[in-house]
């Protein structure tokens, strides 16, 4: 349009100059120009018919992990001079290798193929437009299309590597599991023992406690092992997405739910996730690997939310989840979460809090300095009191530097805990 | 070959502009007319695409103020015409970086300078004979072209937005 516009105005410039100057030379001057004007609207395309393919080599991968997107575009009208094609890249996405438009002369029948490779941090990514532009050979009449052609790709979230973690809720389902039942029967651990009856086997009995009581004889009983239902709470608040240069505290936070919930489904628990942040996301609890992918799916979806209402943890939606079920939340913890978690535990659910440590991540960041020293001494203090008075009302607490592998840290906490049932009543240094 | 022809066109119409002047004996045209076609090279040269559409103009403005000045009319038709193809092949060179193969780029090449020499040529010799056929019009004739030059411009700008969406 830019280029029609300049040729017709010097086009018209020399003609009205020559019809003013009465002067044949300027007319003969425009000609060349109203030639090659006329020759361009003269042969210019019809609106082009295009049939569009576009094929993504996947379309769930992990971050960073290269696709490979091909389009193909056929004419499926007249003759194209020129096509150029652009595929509009969703935002966010970086282009690694190929080029995402390309252009062509292409015949009826033809085909112009794009091919180009790209990979994203985690993430949802969407598809909706392609543009094709048709133009004369000389490329100055041009007419658009804009295509609609959707296709989403879902960048999940790398997972750590976790050995497998014990938990001790108050409820557990009927089928067999991980889980300790709190109820005596089948199992592995020791639970209790009880007066012999008939059916038992023989090799249960408790010969010890038989031997003390001369005319009863005695059965060991063995701690059922179920599964257990499991909620995943994920703090995706902004104020819990934490940024050091392009590293994310939620990010992070995200990992480690991605990891817990493949650690506890993969032991045969039905496991449920709520994002509070923007809103709250809420994946209905389930088990297997369609939930996996289902939670999978949300965690890649998550965007730290800016909401006042879901700024403090006081609208947690605790009825989600199953009564005396396992809530696991993870967060970094901020002074104002901790009734919200003690009140959770009071109501009977086993709560079990991972903690990216905030300020383990945000120390590097800032300069060394004396207030510093006193600023960070300061926050651990808090920190370690609020960690303390959840470990006082029952709540196992995984406080977690993320620059540590998230299995050591959860392994260290949990498997001093187990010993407790569940119950944290350790002391810990306030500095 | 695109590159190849418009260097071609370049010195075709910086020479032929600046021959015309020499002609006349406007020697301080001709060198304009050199230094103009120079900035242009320049400018290609440093990837400068942007300069085109201004020297295009400018190009265009040496040949109508070559006519005022007496200089001779097929030589300033020829600096039009070569200008014309000079712009043109730059804007060509541009697009063919994103064909997406080499044979894609050349059959572009190929139907593109086809049908640029066409209308160059066409156009040339349209315009040498309107520069020796002699047709008198009548002042009322003259009035009523001037009105349909301006019509047709506004119309065919309307046209050209209505269909480029």
């Amino acid at each position: 349009m830019r280029h029609f516009l300049l040729l017709a105005l010097l086009a018209y410039g020399l003609l009205l100059l020559g019809l003013a100057a009465v002067s044949r030379e300027w007319l003969a001057l425009a000609l060349p120009l109203v030639l090659y004007l006329t020759a361009s609207l003269a042969l210019g395309p019809e609106s082009p018919r295009l049939h569009i393919m576009r094929t993504l080599s996947a379309h769930r991968v992990a971050q960073d992990t290269p696709v490979t997107v091909r389009v193909s575009v056929t004419n499926q009208g007249a003759p194209l001079e020129e096509l150029w094609v652009e595929d509009l890249l969703p935002e966010g996405l970086e282009l690694r290798d190929g080029q995402n438009h390309a252009l062509g002369a292409v015949p009826t029948g033809g085909v112009l193929e794009l091919c180009y490779t790209v990979s994203g941090a985690r993430g949802e990514y969407a598809w909706n437009e392609l543009r094709a532009t048709a133009s004369d050979a000389l490329g100055l009449f041009r007419r658009r299309r804009a295509i609609s052609l959707h296709d989403r790709l879902l960048v999940l979230p790398g997972g750590f590597p976790l050995h497998r973690l014990s938990i001790r809720p108050q409820r557990t389902h009927g089928f067999a599991g991980p889980a300790p039942a709190r109820l005596g029967g089948p199992g592995v651990e020791f639970y209790g023992v009880r007066e012999y009856q008939p059916g038992d086997p023989l090799r249960w009995i408790n010969w010890r406690a038989s031997a003390r009581h001369p005319r009863a004889l005695f059965t060991s009983e063995f701690e059922q092992e179920r599964i257990a239902d499991v909620g995943l709470i994920l703090d995706a608040r902004k104020r819990s997405a934490l940024h050091v240069g392009d590293q994310s505290l939620l990010e992070h936070a995200i990992r480690a739910a991605a990891s817990l919930s493949e650690s506890f489904l993969q032991d045969g628990n039905r496991v449920g996730l709520l994002i509070y942040g923007w809103f709250l996301d809420w994946t209905f609890p389930g088990y297997g690997k369609e939930q996996s992918e289902r939670i999978l799916r949300a965690l890649a979806r998550t965007r730290a939310g800016d909401s006042i209402v879901f700024e403090t943890l006081d609208y947690l939606p605790v009825r989600f989840f199953p009564p005396r079920s396992q809530i696991v939340i993870v967060s970094p913890l901020f002074g104002d979460d901790v009734p919200t978690l003690i009140r959770l535990r009071a109501r009977g659910y086993s709560v079990l809090l991972v903690s990216p440590d905030p300020i383990a991540f945000e120390i590097s960041s800032i300069p060394a300095s004396a207030e510093k020293v006193l600023a960070v001494r300061i926050a651990r203090l808090e920190r370690v009191l609020h960690i303390r008075a959840l470990r006082r009302a029952g709540i196992q607490v995984v406080d977690w530097a993320v620059d540590k592998p998230l299995d050591q840290a959860m392994h260290s906490a949990l498997g001093r805990l187990s010993h407790l049932h569940g119950v944290a009543l350790q002391q810990e240094p306030l500095t | 070959m695109s590159i190849v022809a418009f260097w071609g066109s370049l010195i075709l119409t910086s020479g032929a502009l600046a021959l015309g002047y020499a002609f006349s004996q406007d020697w301080p045209m001709a060198a304009l007319a050199l230094l103009a076609g120079g900035g242009w090279a320049l400018a290609q040269r440093r990837g400068q695409a942007q300069i085109a559409a201004p020297m295009l103009v400018g190009h265009i403005a040496l040949a109508a103020l070559g006519r005022w000045f007496g200089a001779n009319g097929a030589l300033m038709l020829l600096g039009v015409t070569g200008a014309l193809a000079a712009w043109d092949l730059q804007r060509l060179c541009e697009r063919l970086a994103y064909a997406p193969s080499a044979q894609a780029a050349r059959d572009l090449e190929r139907v593109h300078l086809a049908r640029l020499g066409l209308v160059s040529a066409l156009g040339y010799l349209a315009g040498l004979a309107a520069l020796i056929i002699q047709v008198r019009l009548h002042l009322a004739l003259l009035l009523l072209l001037g009105l349909f030059a301006i019509s047709g411009l506004s119309y065919g700008v309307r046209y050209i937005r209505r269909a480029g969406g």
